[in-house]
């Protein structure tokens, strides 16, 4: 205060209309994200949170008057002793131990081939790989799903009569769709660390008398590896929230059930108008898929740098 | 699984799940639409007339759209005070009410919405329907209607009118005449018999042909057979609520189609109103469907290859001679809670139950609507349907809608508790746990489900 008074009068002035027009800019420029990111990240994360520790009473017999209550934890509670819930949590991790090193494989090995095949036949491949990626995965599923269908499936004009929906084979069905979908981009991924390695290192390495394969296994693949474990981050993540395939898969298959994964539980309670039970189901997802998120990042840090 | 937006997925864990529960942005229970869902429900609400003219919204999944649209334009034309817009929806079962139960939270529900008679008792249950007993519309409603329709739209509260019969929907059987007259068999008039057809087709066939498709798709199915057989799995009792999802009916009826399975002449890769059924619909692979009078449209549409070969029978009996059937489908106009015009509601619903049974019946002829103006109509149920060979299905079913079990009632959750069911029938049909156990199970979580939200319940 005492140096505002000190210095002249119409300095003060041009000093704080420079502080203002400083605030304006940071204002607009920030202000829309911070708009946003509020009405759309933080007060649906802090209704969720409050709306699950709620829970329902009524008054007046079963079409009464209902009234919600704080009810502490106890949503909490009954999301751990769900059974259902659990057996969810157990098929997205089946789905994780499958799907994360399955992708990474499957991008690497196309990534390596495009390497060292001809620039302008690796691009119409790559191009191709990528295609899936830009398919709605409503749609990919739907496609798909009338492919597994018994009697419209092609392999029915061979008169291999599988069920590819049914209990056993739902599974590896809907690993390939993601697969499907997925595999291209994790090919953009792995191509693009490989771009960006040095060349001169494969010069030497030819020197050396490296083969290709000995290149491939010893100098490609260990560079790109925080790349590799990215992917497989990516696809853990991915994975946890799988719920569109499964959703759509359900319609036609007899061996989907409406929890078969969290985000498809918490959705059916959603149905069941149970807000609360539904609300306690996303926090806690929510919150495995941080504490995951964050240990993978940890870990991959470690081990790359 | 969205791999897609990498920034979106890191942060994705945190964000997408909560969006999905947070459609309604105010938050507290002040706010305007949380007042609305603790009205309590008056016996009589006002219904005054309005003045000049009100637009009202109308959701509905009717079909086809345009003659539904022609409907609603040629009462827009009658009504000058009144204009309906409507709002194709998705089908009730299908997200709909989902769809539904969040717009009456956030004070956006439509005037009048379409709801299946068993979703009637989940709509009052969270508050969401209005009654429009008070309505002049609606004084000699209970005329227009068979008795046991009128009931299931009073929803439990004798006296009470939340909602307008649209279609009923008793079950038939439709059967391959092709099949049964090329095997020499007997069209099944017990149940008893529908089983030695069954295995008689499985013998003289090698297994080609089997009686029906069923699988968990079913569920609302097994529900209707389990109202024919005579259970009543859902009571209300004083202030509170009864499961009995394993009376000795629903016994019969479970094991029944259990042993049908075992003797390997049900098709369990297809389930109801599926692609594999249609597939089977269309091939001759099986030789009959019990369904309600709805699925002659879908047997015109995705049946195309087997016109002619299908008719329309009524469903089996557990004793010869009886007389016994259940409804599987069937919906009504209600009215909905924080409508502001419950007057114009009333008379839009009141004129579309007797105006688009004869309609829908001349465009495209797949519903028996529930108005006795149409049922009592021979010139245009008795009407011919060139799919069935000339047969006139529906005149089979108006029969049918006679000997519908008038007591039986629906569930105040029966999101939840075909959520289950179907889930609970997936392990009966992979052989992990058998129909029975999926009811027994089913009423058990269903009671919790329910009690959880703050009802007494008790199960049987």
């Amino acid at each position: 205060m005492t140096t505002v008074t000190a210095t002249s009068p119409s300095t003060g002035r041009r000093k704080s209309s420079a502080r203002t027009r400083a605030l304006v800019t940071r204002v607009g420029f920030l202000g829309p994200f911070y708009t946003a990111f509020t009405l759309f990240f933080l007060l649906p994360i802090g209704f969720a949170i409050y709306e699950s520790l709620l829970s329902e009473r009524r008054i007046g017999g079963v079409f009464g008057r209902p009234i919600e209550v704080f009810s502490g934890l106890s949503q909490f509670g009954a999301v751990f002793s769900d059974s259902q819930f659990w057996s969810g949590i157990r098929n997205v991790a089946l789905y994780v131990c499958v799907l994360a090193p399955l992708m990474a494989t499957v991008g690497v090995t196309l990534a390596l081939l495009l390497d060292v095949t001809a620039p302008r036949l690796a691009r119409v491949f790559r191009t191709s790989y990528f295609v899936p990626y830009a398919v709605s995965q409503v749609v990919a599923t739907i496609v798909w799903g009338a492919l597994y269908t018994p009697g419209s499936s092609p392999l029915s004009e061979f008169h291999i009569n599988i069920n590819l929906l049914s209990h056993t084979l739902v599974f590896p069905s809907i690993v390939n769709i993601v697969i499907w979908e997925w595999g291209g981009f994790n090919v953009i991924l792995m191509t693009t660390a490989l771009t960006a390695i040095p060349t001169e290192i494969f010069d030497s390495a030819r020197v050396d008398g490296a083969s290709k394969w000995g290149m491939a296994w010893h100098i490609k693949v260990p560079l790109i590896r925080p790349t590799i474990l990215m992917s497989m981050v990516l696809t853990i993540i991915g994975t946890m929230q799988l719920f569109t395939e499964p959703q759509v898969m359900a319609q036609i298959s007899d061996s989907i059930p409406s929890y078969y994964t969290p985000n498809m539980f918490a959705y059916t309670q959603i149905s069941g108008d149970n807000y609360s039970f539904a609300a306690a189901i996303s926090v806690t997802l929510a919150l495995v898929g941080l504490i995951m998120s964050f240990a993978f990042i940890r870990i991959t840090r470690r081990r790359t740098y | 699984m969205p791999l897609g937006k990498t920034r979106r997925r890191l942060i994705g864990a945190a964000a997408v799940i909560p969006l999905l529960v947070t459609t309604p942005v105010n938050g507290s229970l002040q706010s305007a639409s949380a007042q609305a869902r603790l009205r309590p429900q008056a016996n009589l609400n006002p219904c005054p007339k309005q003045t000049g003219k009100v637009n009202i919204t109308f959701w509905t999944w009717e079909g086809p759209p345009s003659v539904i649209q022609h409907i609603v334009n040629e009462f827009n034309a009658s009504h000058p005070d009144i204009h309906v817009n409507v709002d194709q929806v998705t089908p009730g079962f299908s997200g709909g009410y989902e769809e539904a139960f969040n717009a009456l939270r956030a004070g956006k529900a439509p005037d009048v919405d379409m709801i299946e008679y068993y979703e009637l008792p989940n709509f009052r249950f969270v508050n969401g329907l209005y009654n429009a007993a008070g309505c002049p519309a609606m004084k000699d409603v209970a005329k227009q209607f068979p008795g046991w329709v009128n009931e299931q739209d009073a929803v439990g509260e004798p006296g009470a009118v939340y909602a307008v019969p649209e279609d009923i929907e008793p079950l038939g059987m439709f059967y391959r005449k092709d099949l049964f007259a090329k095997y020499n068999l007997p069209v099944p008039t017990t149940w008893a018999q529908y089983q030695s057809d069954a295995l008689a087709f499985k013998t003289d066939t090698n297994g080609t042909v089997k009686m029906a498709d069923m699988n968990a798709n079913d569920f609302r199915l097994l529900v209707g057979l389990d109202w024919q057989a005579g259970a009543l799995p859902f009571q209300y009792t004083g202030t509170g609520f009864t499961f009995d999802m394993d009376s000795p009916q629903a016994q019969t009826v479970a094991n029944y189609w259990e042993g049908l399975i075992k003797d390997g002449v049900i098709d369990t890769a297809a389930g109801f109103t599926t692609p594999p059924e249609y597939i089977t619909w269309n091939n001759g692979t099986v030789a009959t469907q019990i369904g309600p009078d709805y699925l002659t449209g879908f047997f015109k549409g995705q049946a195309p290859a087997a016109s002619g070969d299908w008719a329309v029978a009524p469903i089996p009996q557990w004793a010869a001679g009886d007389h016994a059937d259940g409804q599987a489908g069937g919906s009504a106009t209600a009215i909905m809670a924080g409508t502001k015009h419950p007057y114009a509601d009333a008379v839009f619903a009141d004129w579309f139950a007797a105006n688009y049974p004869v309609q829908v019946q001349l465009y495209a002829g797949y519903v028996l609507a529930g108005a006795n103006s149409y049922l009592n109509n021979p010139a245009v149920i008795d009407t011919p349907n060139p799919y069935f060979g000339g047969q006139a299905p529906m005149s089979v079913f108006r029969t049918m809608a006679n000997y519908v079990n008038t007591s039986f009632q629906w569930a105040p959750n029966m999101t939840a508790v075909f959520a289950d069911l179907q889930d609970n029938l997936q392990s009966a049909f992979n052989g992990s746990s058998t129909i029975e156990q999926a009811f027994v199970t089913t009423q058990n979580q269903a009671a919790s489900n329910l009690r959880s939200l703050g009802v007494t319940v008790s199960t049987k």
